[in-house]
């Protein structure tokens, strides 16, 4: 080896570089081999229709804890939040879906502002070039609520308080809004969920709907209203409370897969009835405690599905 | 005749032997008196006679030492805050650290005034307060603050009172409101280092992913309690826990690879290296902040490069001991409660007595102008000495940690070197982190990827559960008889020194 010789004293800093780049290449190739052999190892394929198109939209319910954090990514790579979790672990999971050359929200959607929804969004705001954010606008103390509003003012990002009759168009997708029924700027609820946004997501002929923290009171106002409920996923309102998801909701729903997104937590969600309920209307449950990240794709025809759980074991 | 270095050796473990008996068995003070008063008479008329000299003075100093660890626990007394605790208060106090986790924020409080009752006393004592995760206090400000104090417990088997009380921490609070009195009312000269740190913090959130972020951030600027649990055992089951912790043992490694470097590839002169490597000591203290460990650290470091100039073992030996009891003479609580303290100094003495045995086992692998093999050597000799207590208090054994440790080896001279220029230049434009980060953070995409990949390997770490003491204190015995047979036929020609 070159390094024995005492007379090469030329070639020491390039040795050294070289030394340096083929640690690294080597380092590389591990991660190739890491990435396309042992992660698609992971990948389990589900029925109904399988799809095959390259670029797929993307839904990922992300496994954060006791807490909602849903990221879309749309065929034209455009990212879309909804929802942030408890705590600034939101973070290590987006950077694994978000390259660090994009670092970029072109839409956030806070549904309410309690600490499980809201906390990790204020992080996002901080750390992501963020374009656009959809909220209810109701009052509220909460410290992390006044920093929220804060950092959308003084980046100067576009904000939008939402109600029913807000649609939202992207490539060939679009959300509706279907709750709350009118503007709630400036209100105060003493029960935040109760004000929950609830939208359905519609691309191709794939629904989905969001409903956030929202109580049975409120189901029961949206099946009065007479608005098509029918989605092929459903996000099961406030981490399968037993407050919410009532039978008669649900049926007006009948979707195919029923995600929760819930973590360790003394609540007791998801309750047992509720998950009863789910039994009843014959959908699948995914739960984010369970499974990891939950990551449907699709092309607007079919929605494939699969998990990713953290290579790391323990807990964030 | 002894030689005088001897009695000093001894009479300093003395030192360190009493504190440490005091820290596990509750000594009486009159015992302690009385100890110390037959020892004193002795010492007095048994002066001419060098053994009962001897054995006298270390009985003294065994005393000296198991006061000084008493004294460190305060009486409670009325101006303490602690004799407050489960009471409702109103306090005003400076903010002294905060410290953020995932999903709070941590102050540090030196408190000053406190009313209860309607009474307003003056009062003194640290507060650790938990604030919500999006609250500014920062250092200096001077808060006024309503709570219940509380007194640290155990959680679960986790001693939370002492370790607190490592820091002189002994009430907690979740404050009901807290108010803003003044800004500013710190050190000077401490809050621009505070502001200069944050300034990295945000250059490092603004451009790294997660998880490099934080373990750049721990490894740059000591932030080792924001990095969330899940990653650092990714970093513990192959042994590599010491690159995230400012602990002795990483700055000892820092120090002598820095060195190693400075020597080989910019072909300095020893001495100006020596020199070289103790003022980045000094500014990577000063960037972490000074915290207390971080400051340790830095000595630490400084200790091994000083050991390393003498070259001589045994005065290296005395100087090791001699500033672990000037650091447990002005905290005493370190030597139970600190692992990060004990696993230092058990480094060092790793160092000091088995690197040059490792550098000849690895007569194979050829000595680069980077001093690989010496690099090697001193991880190695370190871990050997470190792993027993690992193993006591994680109950982990990692197999591959040498392999993982190479990789680290060969890594962390580029991160630190690329790491002190990103600090430096984010510091002064901001606009500079944007193109500095990218080998950082390519390198530590890379090494974390790699240990999750080496963490995952069955067998490749094992864990032992609850390891029982005495098969800790057996296995020192093993190598302390190891280190003394290595000792013993040492060869005359070692070839470990410049080159």
């Amino acid at each position: 080896m070159t390094f024995k010789s005492a007379n090469t004293k030329k070639f020491r800093l390039i040795d050294w570089l070289i030394v340096g780049v083929a640690g690294l290449l080597v380092f590389n190739l591990a991660f190739l081999i890491y990435f396309y052999l042992i992660e698609k190892n992971e990948i389990q394929v589900q029925a109904p229709v399988l799809v095959t198109q390259k670029n797929n939209l993307k839904i990922i319910f992300l496994d954060i804890g006791q807490g909602d954090a849903i990221l879309i990514q749309t065929e034209d790579n455009k990212n879309i939040l909804i929802d942030g979790g408890p705590d600034k672990g939101i973070i290590y999971k987006l950077d694994q879906y978000i390259p660090f050359y994009q670092r970029q929200i072109d839409l956030m959607i806070l549904t309410h502002p309690d600490p499980d929804h809201l906390n990790g969004l204020v992080e996002v705001l901080k750390r992501y070039q963020v374009e656009r954010v959809f909220y209810n606008g109701v009052e509220d103390s909460d410290l992390s609520y006044k920093e929220f509003l804060r950092e959308i003012e003084e980046k100067k990002i576009k904000n939008e308080i939402v109600w029913f009759g807000k649609n939202f168009e992207f490539g060939n997708g679009k959300i509706e809004v279907l709750y709350p029924f009118e503007n709630l700027s400036g209100k105060n609820f003493k029960n935040d969920n109760e004000a929950s946004i609830v939208f359905k997501f519609i691309y191709g002929k794939i629904d989905i709907l969001f409903t956030g923290d929202v109580t049975q009171n409120v189901e029961k106002k949206l099946i009065a209203k007479g608005i098509d409920l029918s989605a092929n996923v459903l996000k099961v309102a406030h981490h399968g409370s037993k407050g919410s998801s009532g039978l008669e909701f649900l049926e007006r729903v009948r979707p195919i897969y029923s995600v929760i997104s819930v973590g360790q937590n003394k609540f007791g969600h998801p309750s047992l009835r509720v998950l009863k309920n789910l039994e009843k209307i014959k959908t699948k449950i995914l739960r984010t405690d369970q499974l990891g990240d939950i990551i449907f794709e699709t092309d607007g025809e079919g929605l494939k599905l699969k998990t990713k759980n953290e290579k790391r074991q323990g807990k964030i | 005749m002894l030689p005088k270095y001897k009695v000093f050796l001894f009479l300093l473990l003395a030192f360190i032997i009493g504190i440490a008996l005091a820290s596990f068995i509750k000594i009486d003070f009159f015992i302690c008196y009385v100890v110390f008063l037959i020892s004193l008479v002795i010492l007095f008329f048994g002066w001419k006679n060098e053994k009962l000299r001897i054995i006298s003075l270390i009985f003294i100093f065994i005393i000296f030492g198991v006061v000084r660890y008493n004294l460190s626990w305060p009486k409670i007394t009325p101006e303490k805050i602690q004799f407050y605790n489960n009471q409702k208060v109103v306090f005003r106090g400076l903010v002294k650290k905060v410290e953020e986790r995932l999903d709070k924020k941590e102050i540090i409080i030196e408190s000053n005034l406190l009313s209860v009752n309607d009474k307003t006393i003056l009062v003194k004592g640290r507060v650790l307060v938990f604030t919500p995760l999006y609250s500014y206090y920062q250092y200096g400000d001077q808060l006024e603050i309503s709570c219940q104090l509380n007194e640290p417990t155990p959680i679960k088997e986790f001693a939370y009172h002492e370790y607190l009380a490592r820091y002189d921490i002994y009430s907690t609070c979740f404050p009901k409101e807290i108010k803003i009195l003044a800004k500013n009312q710190g050190n000077f000269f401490m809050s621009q280092i505070i502001k200069i740190k944050n300034k990295i913090k945000l250059a490092i959130e603004k451009n790294f992913t997660e998880p490099e972020g934080t373990i750049f951030s721990a490894l740059l600027l000591g932030l080792k309690k924001e990095v969330p649990q899940k990653i650092r055992e990714t970093f513990s089951k192959t042994g590599t826990a010491h690159i995230l912790a400012i602990s002795g043992l990483h700055v000892m490694i820092m120090a002598t690879l820095i060195m190693n470097f400075c020597i080989g590839i910019l072909f300095l002169k020893r001495q100006d290296a020596f020199w070289l490597v103790s003022l980045m000591l000094i500014f990577y203290v000063i960037l972490t902040g000074g915290a207390a460990s971080a400051v340790r650290a830095g000595i630490m470091g400084f200790l091994l490069i000083l050991a390393e100039k003498i070259g001589r073992k045994k005065e290296s030996l005395n100087l090791i001991v001699f500033v672990a009891s000037v650091m447990l003479c002005f905290n005493p609580k370190l030597l139970k409660n600190d692992a990060g303290f004990q696993l230092s100094f058990l480094g060092i003495l790793g160092i000091n007595y088995l690197s040059d045995y490792f550098y000849q086992i690895f007569k194979k692998i050829p000595e680069t102008k980077f001093y690989f093999r010496k690099s090697l050597a001193t991880t190695c000799s370190a871990q050997l000495f470190v792993f027993p207590l690992v193993l006591y208090y994680w109950g982990n054994l990692s197999l591959g940690a040498p392999i993982a440790n190479i990789f680290v080896l060969f890594l962390l001279p580029y991160l630190m070197a690329l790491g002190f220029i990103f600090a430096f230049g984010s510091s002064i434009f901001f606009f500079l982190s944007k193109i500095l980060f990218f080998p950082i953070w390519l390198i530590l995409f890379c090494l974390d990827r790699f240990l999750i990949i080496l963490s995952q390997i069955p067998l490749f770490s094992l864990n032992f559960g609850k390891v029982p003491f005495f098969i800790v204190i057996i296995l020192y015995l093993a190598i302390i008889y190891f280190v003394i047979q290595v000792n013993k036929i040492k060869n005359t020609n070692l070839i470990y020194h410049d080159v």
